[in-house]
């Protein structure tokens, strides 16, 4: 049975299946406040006995921010010191052997609060006076340029917003924390086991020797697994202190209020363009909802946007401002896209926008300003291939034209920055006739198991039935990095890629010659983490057609064309779109994470954040791509975050077309349609 | 799911039920499906020590057509949705049934849970008031009935007292025409707000008898009275619409929330009781 199979007929097993001998069941009691003094804390375990702060290293595209400012003072506190900050942050920990008699005592906490003022939007924190306070990080890019010194016929601005939406996988978070003579070994639901490891070792001062971490089966993530959480090391800290093992797993609503959200951002943009349609200069505002702490995504995320925000156009002047903010809500953190979506729902707007007014086809304005040459915007992104090229082949492949005059129909072009950076690990272990393989990167729900199947059925020779794919464990793969960033076939697949001509040496080492029946009647092992210092970009487009129906927008048609290098599984490609899809589908329709503006958390299950019913699926999906040269081992370029990027753009335009009402917000509200 | 502890009781009939709630009382809580008690027990919004399941209780699950239409509390509301008597007989109940939440509460909750619970959210209160039901209510001292309109009284606060069963829906206003127009945002199946309408006309084509309930516009579901009043004798043209929702804004209350402002609540409001009215009227005639 492979391991799609497994999960789909219940035998998966996930943290909350796992039961350990005397294990004791961990419960929360977190903020109900959005900012409050603590004046006193009574029962459970609280900050007066545990004092610590943890650090997340998520690591997606870390090293493109370039901050070097000390980021120490925004730390999270594991367990609240004296404030809380956000409504869900923990405070304390109870503990028992039952899961209910747990979940009872957490009213025996008793927790003196003084509320105090909080800043719960963006908006608010814009309308302090002094800002600098409510600055988590600040850049600026490309270069500030003189309105007099641009050449243009016309200047069109306008203001856009994403509200905070969160993975919501249909697992939450959840960890077992067992120490025993010294050793630390710790179960947990994750995209990297190592991202959770230096977490632990950091914090609790303790050497790699003395912390094992193994991935559980894993029921999603998107993003919000990608990190370190304070649960995990209160867990660690109580199995040390109990000599028991600690279960967390939380509910709903605790994943709502206090896993890492992602979006929330609102911009400010100005185009300057000539009457012909071609764009000279860009500026743009741009301002992240980092929340209370930096959670490790927070800081540099304002960044990332700004930095692409032009994505696939050759614009001459672009002059970027963008800040992280410090609002009274949870920590921000990725979540599939993360930053890619947002920016380029900013530029692919102004398009619409700057079409609209010059009476000018969407898409003709859009090849206009792609170019026939790779170059280096101003903000430093270096675009390889000509982009011209490309949307023209897409939308022939969509047969755009034809489509446009009988459907309200809207289209995107972006270009996807995967997380290629600093590559990643893969082993390869062959015994008793079978191969097992490891990859420094968790899969989560994707089926990674599939292209590593067909990279060692491809290069080995050896049945796919005979392979199988490992959860994450450091004991077994001792470095890593982690799955997200739309990296895992760029560079889990080029690790194993290099890990199959290593294990194909040995054979022949000892042979003279390969052949498959050598390498599984023998014993071969060999793992290598492959460097990836380079970026590897891809052009990627979309075309949504809808129409509304009482007062609700049904999706007819869904197409993508998107070059992805390789394709290494064909149902990993297709399960990664359509569920991509869907997801940039609920971005625009219906889900976020509302707050009150004194930062209540005012949804508490899966229905009320908004997820899609089966009703606003798309009627048709028209999945198509072209496979482009790569330069790693795998020869693939990214692809999980593409439909979450080229959706949300093209769905709205097609929304607008219908409506004549222009779209500036994520998700569109109640009374837009009528 | 992680509920305080409670006892669970599960009765086979209506004497063993009395009993029971006449020892508990307000310690306790009948579970007639479990839409609404569920999620609060498990959230851990409320804490019931003890729960008495009814369905296990036989004679409580019914649709009959009498002199009126008799619906027992304990029918599913899909079955409700499904039923061919309701459907002949009572469209806006029919129509309604199948609006409620999804398919699987549909198959668990009960139009009698619906009514008792008075969640302001709840559909069934709404489509009662526009259909004047009557219900009979029945405790260890006897049987009376209160009509829809005498037994809402305020979010989850009913005519019934903690030792009292509803034991059965009556309508007469059968054999009018009738919808339920619900509006929902597309992260919930609970009404934003929702109107009731059940209509019979006279041979002129103006209106004989109008029934009109709201959802989720006040602390609990609203008889638009006045509303019924005026248009009463009155063949329904947009200008009559029109001047029938300036008297609904009386009778309501919208607030600024994260589903939008007031005004734009009732632009929504708006545009679904006219063209509401104008439907039912449409097809009355």
């Amino acid at each position: 049975m492979n391991k799609k199979e497994i999960l789909a007929n219940g035998m998966g097993r996930y943290i909350d299946d796992i039961k350990l001998p005397g294990m004791l069941y961990m419960n929360i009691y977190r903020s109900p406040y959005a900012h409050a003094k603590i004046k006193n804390i009574k029962g459970g375990l609280n900050s007066s006995e545990f004092k610590s702060y943890y650090k997340s290293s998520v690591g997606e595209m870390a090293e493109l921010s370039g901050n070097k400012e000390d980021k120490t003072k925004f730390l999270e506190p594991s367990l609240a010191i004296d404030e809380v900050k956000y409504y869900g942050q923990p405070i304390a920990a109870v503990f028992s052997e039952n899961r209910y008699e747990s979940e009872d005592l957490l009213n025996s906490i008793n927790v003196d609060f003084e509320p105090m003022e909080s800043t719960c939007s963006i908006d608010a924190a814009l309308g302090k006076k002094d800002i600098s306070k409510y600055t988590m990080a600040k850049y600026e890019l490309g270069k500030k340029f003189d309105e007099k010194a641009v050449d243009h016929d016309i200047v069109l601005e306008d203001t856009f917003f994403n509200e905070r939406v969160i993975g919501n996988s249909i697992e939450t978070r959840g960890c077992i924390a067992d120490y025993k003579d010294g050793m630390l070994t710790f179960y947990v639901s994750t995209q990297s086991v190592h991202s959770v490891k230096g977490g632990l070792m950091n914090t609790l001062n303790l050497d790699k020797d003395h912390v094992r971490v193994i991935q559980a089966d894993t029921g999603g993530a998107f993003g919000s697994k990608g990190g370190f959480y304070p649960e995990y090391l209160i867990a660690a800290y109580a199995s040390m202190k109990y000599k028991k093992p600690v279960k967390w797993i939380e509910t709903r609503s605790e994943y709502l209020s206090a896993a890492y959200a992602g979006r929330g951002v609102k911009s400010y943009a100005k185009i300057y363009a000539k009457n012909n349609g071609k764009i000279t200069g860009l500026e743009a505002k741009i301002y992240v909802d980092a929340g209370a702490y930096d959670a490790g995504a927070g800081g540099f995320s304002s960044y990332f946007i700004g930095f692409q925000v032009t994505g696939p156009y050759r614009i001459e002047n672009v002059y970027i401002e963008s800040s992280s903010i410090i609002t009274n809500k949870s920590p921000v953190g990725p979540y599939r896209g993360a930053g890619r979506p947002e920016a380029s729902f900013i530029m692919e707007r102004m398009m619409d926008l700057l079409a609209d007014k010059l009476n000018k086809d969407p898409a003709d304005l859009r090849l206009l300003n792609a170019s026939d040459e790779p170059f280096t915007s101003p903000t430093g992104e270096k675009i390889e291939e000509p982009t011209r090229p490309f949307f023209k082949k897409a939308l022939d492949e969509f047969d755009y034209y034809n489509v446009s005059k009988n459907n309200k129909t809207g289209i995107s072009f972006f270009v996807l920055i995967p997380a290629s950076r600093p590559g990643d690990s893969a082993r390869i272990q062959v015994k008793n006739g079978r191969v097992n393989v490891f990859l420094g990167g968790d899969t989560h729900g994707q089926g990674h198991e599939f292209f590593a199947r067909n990279i060692i059925n491809e290069m080995l020779g050896v049945d796919r039935e005979l392979v199988t794919l490992e959860n994450g464990d450091t004991s077994l793969l001792d470095m890593g990095v982690g799955a997200w960033g739309s990296r895992s076939a760029i560079a889990g697949g080029s690790a194993l890629a290099v890990v199959c001509e290593k294990i194909r040496d040995q054979v022949i080492q000892k042979y003279g010659v390969y052949n498959t029946d050598n390498l599984l009647n023998g014993e071969y092992d060999a793992s290598e983490f492959y460097k990836i210092d380079f970026d590897v970009y891809s052009l990627n487009a979309n075309m949504v057609t809808s129409y509304v129906k009482d007062g609700k927008a049904m999706i007819k048609d869904w197409h993508s064309y998107y070059d992805l290098g390789k394709v290494l599984d064909k149902s990993n490609v297709i399960g990664q779109i359509e569920g991509g899809a869907l997801q940039g589908i609920g971005q625009v329709l219906s889900e976020s994470l509302r707050y009150s503006d004194d930062g209540q958390l005012i949804i508490s299950s899966i229905e009320e954040a908004g997820l899609l019913n089966a009703e606003n699926i798309p009627e048709n999906f028209h999945i198509k791509w072209s496979e482009g040269s790569s330069k790693v081992p795998s020869h693939a370029k990214g692809l999980g975050e593409s439909p979450t990027i080229g959706t949300p753009s093209a769905l709205v335009r097609s929304i607008e077309l219908s409506t004549n009402k222009r779209i500036r917000e994520t998700p569109i509200k109640p009374d837009y349609f009528y | 799911m992680y509920p305080d502890k409670f006892q669970y009781f599960t009765p086979g009939d209506i004497a063993s039920l009395e009993e029971l709630l006449d020892k508990y009382r307000d310690d306790s809580k009948i579970l007639a499906g479990g839409q609404s008690i569920i999620p609060l027990l498990k959230m851990r919004f409320t804490s019931i020590p003890n729960i008495i399941d009814i369905s296990n209780i036989k004679g409580l699950n019914f649709i009959e057509l009498n002199d009126d239409l008799e619906i027992g509390p304990m029918a599913r509301t899909a079955e409700v949705a499904a039923s061919n008597i309701v459907a002949m007989n009572c469209p806006l109940l029919f129509d309604a049934a199948g609006k409620v939440a999804d398919p699987q509460v549909r198959n668990m909750g009960t139009v009698g849970g619906d009514i008792c619970e008075a969640d302001p959210r709840n559909d069934m209160p709404a489509v009662m008031l526009a259909l004047n039901a009557d219900f009979e209510i029945t405790n260890s001292s006897g049987k009376r009935t209160v009509n829809s309109t005498e037994f809402f009284k305020d979010a989850y606060t009913t005519a019934l007292d903690s030792n009292d069963i509803l034991t059965k829906i009556s309508i007469k206003n059968i054999g009018y025409h009738g919808k339920y127009f619900k509006f929902t945002t597309m992260a919930s199946d609970f009404a934003l707000f929702a109107v009731a309408i059940n209509m019979k006309l006279n041979s002129d084509e103006t209106v004989k008898d109008i029934g009109i309930g709201l959802t989720n516009v006040s602390s609990t579901a609203v008889k638009a009275n006045e509303v019924e009043a005026y248009l009463k004798g009155k063949k329904i043209d947009e200008k009559i619409s029109e001047e029938a929702f300036s008297k609904l804004l009386n009778m309501i209350e919208l607030d600024d929330d994260y589903n939008g402002t007031k005004e734009e609540k009732q632009k929504i409001l708006k545009k679904i009781f006219v063209n509401g009215l104008k439907e039912v009227y449409g097809d009355s005639k």
